[in-house]
């Protein structure tokens, strides 16, 4: 396994959001998150990436215990976070922005490279390169994002609600460029409530309900859309 | 129009002076989201590391040992004071009550020290340069010359590493974004300590500046940290651009005032330009509104 988490519980001051999840993600595997709103998706990987403490419990990657690490040292061994509601510099440029994905030791050599291979995967970026972050519309900005957690070369990419909140025709683009992304063959934890969208890029999907998983389907097993609407509303909904 | 040189000359002197400490305040404020009371003590900390390195009845070592002595120990100074007061407070409730007390607490206690350790008689550092230049007609003398230029210089200096230096990016970042800096492996705590011996020397700079101009005492430091506060809220918290159009404009009010009104009418009146200038644009000049 790349990723374990074992037996979670996190929250915000003593309001608890996490209560005992654990989910698995093996090298190469894109798996997804979905389910309603405040339920702990966010916080998951907000917990994942170091930028909360979790109460209870561990998280191992790639084989070492990174429960209490440092989201720098997290970032360093490439588990990137790309953050919810495209959360960029916003008084930055575009190309500004993507560098600093580069950061870390580990990415900053390559940060040419791996430009070029982003700009020819989101070319509107480099059009908009000296552009400051802040002008650019909803569905740039998501793209810049995930620019910018690609430039920190992930061995892990998390991607937050990528398509939240964008009109159909831009979220379809980034279906697109996130299924390329997927064919990299990088390893994928998303969370989106676009369905059709999780069923084409992800092998495994987890439903995250209360702060824990609810319902998970098996590795190989085929998926559609009116299983997950089963899992979400019962019976009854599918019917 | 007589008073047209001797005006600008004193603004162009107080604004380079306001601009290099309320740009320290305001970047930490930028960074860090605290406000440094002590500001004005490291000024006065850097006034008297260059004395006692320089003067004759000391280490003797000339100005430039001195200014050099100043700027390392208030890197260093700035680093500390930063570790100690303010890093166990960050991140806790309340945090910016706390610093506003340790700071504050800190400003007294150094500057209390000071009087301790060098005594009450006042000293002054000599001037980076002698002689005058004549201005229409007024003779602007080479050490206010030096204090014109090298302010601004050292500040323009400041912004372009803050634009292309990666480490200066880094900082940008933080001020923008904290979550999305964690997230691109930037270490913000290291970020903060960085922050505060930049603004640390800033202050020392302004304050081997001031301690050639005028006398270097303990409580040196208050009015102009009295008045790089008013130019920081005046320009706008944050705004390094704002900042020091804030200070020349400061200064340059000032100016006007102290010929026209008179010392004693002049702080009066700059707290009025201050109110003013809230009440129609209530994050300053330049500011942005954080929450």
């Amino acid at each position: 396994m790349l990723l374990k988490v074992e037996d979670v519980s996190a929250g915000y001051g003593r309001i608890p959001v996490l209560n005992g999840i654990s989910i698995e993600v093996g090298r190469g595997e894109r798996v997804g998150l979905f389910g309603p709103n405040g339920h702990g998706k966010t916080t998951l990987l907000r917990t994942i990436s170091g930028l909360m403490r979790p109460t209870h419990g561990r998280i191992t990657f790639d084989g070492r215990d990174i429960t209490t690490t440092a989201p720098k040292d997290i970032v360093s061994l490439g588990l990137i976070h790309v953050l919810q509601g495209n959360t960029l510099f916003p008084r930055m440029t575009v190309l500004e922005n993507v560098l600093l994905g580069a950061y870390s030791k580990r990415a900053w050599d390559d940060r040419e490279e791996n430009l070029a291979r982003i700009y020819e995967l989101f070319p509107i970026l480099k059009q908009r390169s000296r552009q400051l972050a802040r002008t650019l519309s909803g569905g740039q900005r998501q793209m810049a994002s995930i620019a910018t957690g690609l430039m920190g070369m992930p061995v892990l990419l998390m991607l937050d609600e990528p398509t939240l909140g964008l009109a159909p025709k831009v979220k379809d683009e980034l279906a697109t460029a996130i299924s390329e992304i997927a064919e990299t063959g990088v390893t994928m934890i998303l969370v989106d409530q676009d369905i059709e969208l999780l069923l084409s890029v992800c092998e495994r999907l987890y439903l995250v309900e209360r702060g824990r998983v609810s319902l998970e389907t098996r590795r190989g097993e085929k998926i559609s859309q009116e299983d997950v609407l089963e899992m979400y509303f019962g019976k009854a909904a599918s019917a | 129009m007589n008073a047209l040189a001797p005006i600008l000359s004193a603004a162009l002197v107080s604004g380079s002076l306001y601009a290099l400490l309320a740009s320290g305040l305001s970047f930490v404020w930028g960074t860090v989201r605290i406000f440094n009371f002590a500001q004005g003590a490291l000024l006065m900390i850097g006034a008297y590391v260059a004395w006692y390195v320089t003067d004759p009845s000391r280490a003797g070592a000339g100005l430039g040992a001195g200014f050099t002595a100043a700027l390392f120990a208030l890197a260093f100074g700035g680093a500390v004071l930063y570790l100690a007061i303010v890093r166990p407070f960050i991140g806790r409730a309340n945090s910016d009550l706390m610093v506003i007390m340790t700071t504050l607490a800190a400003a007294t206690f150094f500057e209390n020290g000071a009087d301790w350790v060098a005594g009450p008689r006042y000293k002054n550092l000599p001037r980076l340069a002698t002689g005058n230049i004549q201005f229409s007609n007024t003779a602007v003398s080479m050490q206010e010359l030096i204090i014109i230029i090298l302010g601004p210089s050292l500040l323009l200096a400041f912004a372009v590493f803050l634009k292309r230096a990666k480490l200066g990016m880094a900082i940008r970042a933080v001020e923008q974004n904290r979550d999305a800096a964690f997230l691109v492996g930037i270490d913000i705590r290291n970020i903060y300590v960085i922050v505060f011996a930049v603004s640390a020397v800033l202050a020392a700079v302004a304050g081997v500046l001031y301690g050639g101009e005028y006398f270097i005492t303990p409580t040196m430091g208050d009015d102009p940290l009295l008045k790089a506060f008013i130019v920081v809220v005046f320009g706008g918290l944050g705004s390094l651009p704002g900042t020091v159009v804030g200070a020349y404009m400061i200064a340059l009010i000032e100016s006007v005032s102290r010929y026209y009104i008179g010392l004693y009418y002049t702080p009066p009146i700059l707290f009025g330009v201050l109110i003013a200038v809230m009440l129609v644009r209530p994050t300053g000049l330049l500011g942005r509104a954080y929450q």
